[in-house]
C-alpha cells in the first residue's frame, strides 16, 4: 500500500463513520428516487416495494442510481479519484442477459484512482458496510453481506491494461462511466 | 491504408496479435491479425484487400422523444464485414462510448467466429451511442424501434440477423422483431436471434456457451488421451458460462476441484459437489458462491484458483486474467478460454513456451453463436426442436469444429489460437474465391 501524502486523501481517512453512514443514506435515498422516476412509480417507497418483490427492472435502475451516487460521493471525498465505472460481471456480453435475474443488486464498480491508498480502501469498506446494513433494512437483512464490489485501479494499471484496468479499454466488456472528475 | 500489404506486422512467438490495445486502435489490431494470418496463408492479395474492408457501414441518426417531452438524437451503427459465407450475423450493443471503429472490429471478429465453427454466416455488429441504464423502459423501446427502422434497409433474415450484446437483451430483440413485423406487415421473427422463447427463441441458448466449453474440453482431453474421470478442472467465473461449463464437465465425469466468482473461490482436491453448489447459487439472492460451506472445502482467492494444481483451467470470468505475472505459475497443462480474451499476449507466449495447450475463445466459447444459428434455422422452418435436439446438434457442430481446428494445427504445426484464425480466414477467402467478384 502506498503512503498517503495528499491532504485530500488524509481527509478521506479522517471521514468519521457517522459521516460515511450519512453519505450512504443519501446515496440510497437518491437511488430509490432515480428508480421511482425511471419506472414512473410516483414515490421512492414504491420503488422500495418493487425491490422487495425482486422486480428485475427496479433492481437495474436502483443499481445504476446507487452507482452514480456512490461514485459522486467518492469523487468528492477523495480528489485522487479520476473516474468510476459500473460493469457487468460476466464472461461474454451475449451471455450477460441470460441468467436468472438477481433479486438484490451487488454493484460492481471500478474506481480509477491516481494511486491505491489505505484511506480509499477504508472509505470503500465503510461505505459498503453502511450500504449493506441499510439495504438489509430496506429489503431483507439476511440477504446482505456486501452492497458494493469495488475494484480500485491506478493510472499504471489503466495505461498498461493490467487487471481490472484492462476493462476500461476493453472491446468485449464495456463498463459504463458513472462519474468522472471534470 | 488498405494497400500497405508490404508493412505486415511481425508475428508474435505464439503467432498472433491478441486484442489488447486501447480501444481507439481496435480496428487496426484486427487488421494486424488479418495481415498476419494472410501472410501465413499466402492469401491472394486481392482477397486480402477485400477482407480488410467491411462490405457495408451504415451510420444513422436516431431521434427519440424522451419521457419529459424533449427530443434527443442518438447515433447508431451497423457494420457488415463480410457476407461471403452467408447472411451477416452479430449483436447490437448499447453503450455511451460505442464508435464505428469498435463496431467494425467486432463485425470482423464475428466473421472469423462463424467461419471457425463452420456455420453459414458472415459477420456484422451494431451499436447505439447511449447510456441504457439512464433510460426508462419506454425510452429504450422507442430508441430500439427507431434504430431498427433506420437500419432496416440492410437487415433481413437472409441479409443480416442481429442478436443481443452489451446492454441489450431478449426484450430488445423482441422490440426489433415486432418493429420489423409491423413495418413489413408480415411476421418476421427470424430477423433476430436471442428472442424470448414465446417469440421463437431457442431452447438451450442459456446453457449453450458453457455447454460448448465443456464439449471442447472433452474433445481436447480425448486428443490428449486423458480419461475424463481422471481429470481435475478449475473454473474461474461462475456466471452463465462458467457455471454451466462446470456443471456439464461434472456430469461428464471430470472432477471439478476449484470454482470462483467475484465473492471468492472454493477448493476441494477431492472434488466439489457441483449440484450442491448450484443449489446454493440458485438460492443466493445475488447468485454468488458466497457463504457456501461443505466438508473439505477450503476458501481460495481468484488468483489462487488460476495457479491451482489441476489438469484443465477454464477462465470464464473477465478478460486479461492470465497475465505475464501469473502465467509462469499456472500448473494446468490445458486451458480452455470460456471468457473473451482472458489471456494477454505476453501470457500467451509464456504458456506456449511452457507447452501448455490453449483452446482460444473464438472456438471455445462459440456455443452461443451456434445455438443462435439454430434459433434462426428453427424460425425459418417454423418447426421448433426440443432441447435434446438442440444439444445434440450443438455437440455435432462443436465436435466437428474442434476436430477441424485441431487437425489443421497438427498439419501446419501451429498453436490452436493461430490455427483457428488461419482456418477461419481461409474459409472466408475460399468463399470469396468461389463466388467470384460481381459483376
Amino acid at each position: 500500500m502506498t503512503t498517503e501524502t495528499s491532504s485530500n486523501v488524509k481527509l478521506a481517512l479522517q471521514t468519521p463513520s457517522s459521516e460515511v453512514a450519512e453519505v450512504a443514506e443519501v446515496a440510497l435515498s437518491r437511488a430509490l428516487e432515480f428508480c421511482a422516476q425511471k419506472m414512473a412509480l410516483g414515490s421512492p417507497e414504491a420503488a422500495a416495494d418493487c425491490l422487495r418483490r425482486g422486480d428485475s427492472h427496479a433492481c437495474g435502475y436502483f443499481q445504476y442510481g446507487l452507482a452514480r451516487e456512490v461514485a459522486g460521493c467518492l469523487g468528492e471525498l477523495d480528489e485522487g479519484i479520476r473516474a468510476v465505472y459500473l460493469y457487468d460481471d460476466e464472461a461474454t456480453p451475449e451471455d450477460a442477459c441470460l441468467g436468472a435475474a438477481r433479486k438484490v443488486p451487488l454493484t460492481h464498480l471500478i474506481v480509477w484512482a491516481r494511486q491505491k491508498t489505505a484511506a480509499l480502501d477504508s472509505l470503500l469498506a465503510g461505505l459498503d458496510r453502511a450500504l449493506a446494513e441499510m439495504l438489509g433494512d430496506l429489503v431483507d437483512r439476511s440477504q446482505f453481506s456486501h452492497a458494493l464490489d469495488c475494484q480500485v485501479v491506478e493510472d499504471v494499471e489503466v495505461e498498461t491494461r493490467t487487471g481490472f484496468g484492462a476493462l476500461l479499454s476493453s472491446l468485449h466488456h464495456r463498463p459504463i462511466e458513472v462519474w468522472k472528475r471534470a | 491504408m488498405e494497400h500497405r500489404l508490404e508493412q505486415l506486422p511481425v508475428a508474435t512467438p505464439s503467432g498472433l496479435t491478441l486484442l489488447q490495445t486501447p480501444k481507439q486502435d481496435l480496428w487496426d489490431t484486427v487488421l494486424s491479425q488479418l495481415d498476419d494470418v494472410a501472410q501465413r496463408l499466402n492469401l491472394d492479395p486481392g482477397i486480402h484487400m477485400i477482407l480488410r474492408r467491411p462490405e457495408r457501414e451504415l451510420t444513422v441518426s436516431i431521434p427519440v422523444v424522451m419521457d419529459d417531452g424533449h427530443i434527443e438524437v442518438f447515433t447508431g451503427y451497423r457494420v457488415q464485414h463480410s457476407s461471403a459465407r452467408g447472411p451477416c450475423k452479430g449483436g447490437i450493443r448499447y453503450h455511451p462510448e460505442v464508435n464505428l471503429n469498435e463496431v467494425r472490429a467486432l463485425a470482423a471478429l464475428m466473421t472469423w467466429k462463424c467461419a471457425v465453427v463452420g456455420i453459414p454466416y458472415g459477420g456484422a455488429k451494431g451499436g447505439v451511442e447511449c447510456d441504457p441504464s439512464g433510460l426508462s423502459e419506454d425510452e429504450l423501446c422507442r430508441l430500439t424501434r427507431r434504430f431498427t427502422a433506420a437500419i432496416l434497409p440492410i437487415l433481413g433474415p437472409r441479409r443480416d440477423i442481429p442478436a443481443p450484446d452489451v446492454n441489450t437483451n431478449p426484450q430488445v430483440m423482441a422490440w426489433i422483431a415486432d418493429t420489423v413485423t409491423m413495418l413489413e406487415g408480415k411476421a418476421v421473427m427470424e430477423i433476430v436471434t436471442g428472442k424470448p422463447i414465446p417469440l421463437g427463441g431457442s431452447l438451450g441458448r442459456k446453457e449453450a456457451t458453457g455447454r460448448g466449453v465443456a464439449i471442447v474440453t472433452a474433445e481436447l482431453l480425448k486428443r490428449k488421451r486423458r480419461r475424463l474421470a481422471d481429470t481435475t478442472v478449475a473454473v474461474q467465473g461462475y456466471g452463465n458460462v462458467g457455471s454451466f461449463a462446470a456443471t456439464f464437465l461434472h456430469q461428464m465425469g471430470c472432477k471439478i476441484v476449484a470454482v470462483s466468482d467475484v465473492s471468492g473461490g472454493l477448493y476441494n482436491p477431492a472434488g466439489l459437489d457441483i449440484p450442491g453448489i448450484n443449489q446454493h447459487v440458485a438460492n443466493h439472492p445475488r447468485h454468488l458462491l458466497e457463504g457456501y460451506q461443505a466438508p473439505g472445502v477450503d476458501y481460495i482467492t481468484n488468483d489462487e484458483l488460476l495457479v491451482s494444481d489441476v489438469d484443465v483451467l477454464i477462465p470464464a470470468a473477465l478478460e486479461h486474467q492470465i497475465r505475464a505475472d501469473n502465467a509462469p505459475h499456472i500448473r494446468a497443462r490445458m486451458i480452455v478460454e470460456g471468457a473473451n480474451g482472458p489471456t494477454t499476449r505476453e501470457a500467451d507466449d509464456i504458456l506456449q513456451d511452457r507447452g501448455i495447450v490453449v483452446v482460444p475463445d473464438i472456438l471455445a466459447n462459440a456455443g452461443g453463436v451456434v445455438v443462435s444459428y439454430f434459433e434462426w434455422v428453427q424460425d425459418l422452418q417454423y418447426f421448433f426442436w426440443d432441447e435434446a435436439e438442440v444439444n445434440r446438434n450443438l455437440k455435432t457442430i462443436m465436435v466437428r469444429a474442434f476436430a477441424e481446428v485441431w487437425d489443421f494445427c497438427q498439419e501446419r504445426k501451429v498453436p490452436l489460437r493461430l490455427g483457428a484464425y488461419m482456418l477461419a480466414v481461409s474459409r472466408v477467402a475460399e468463399a470469396v474465391r468461389a463466388r467470384g467478384i460481381f459483376p
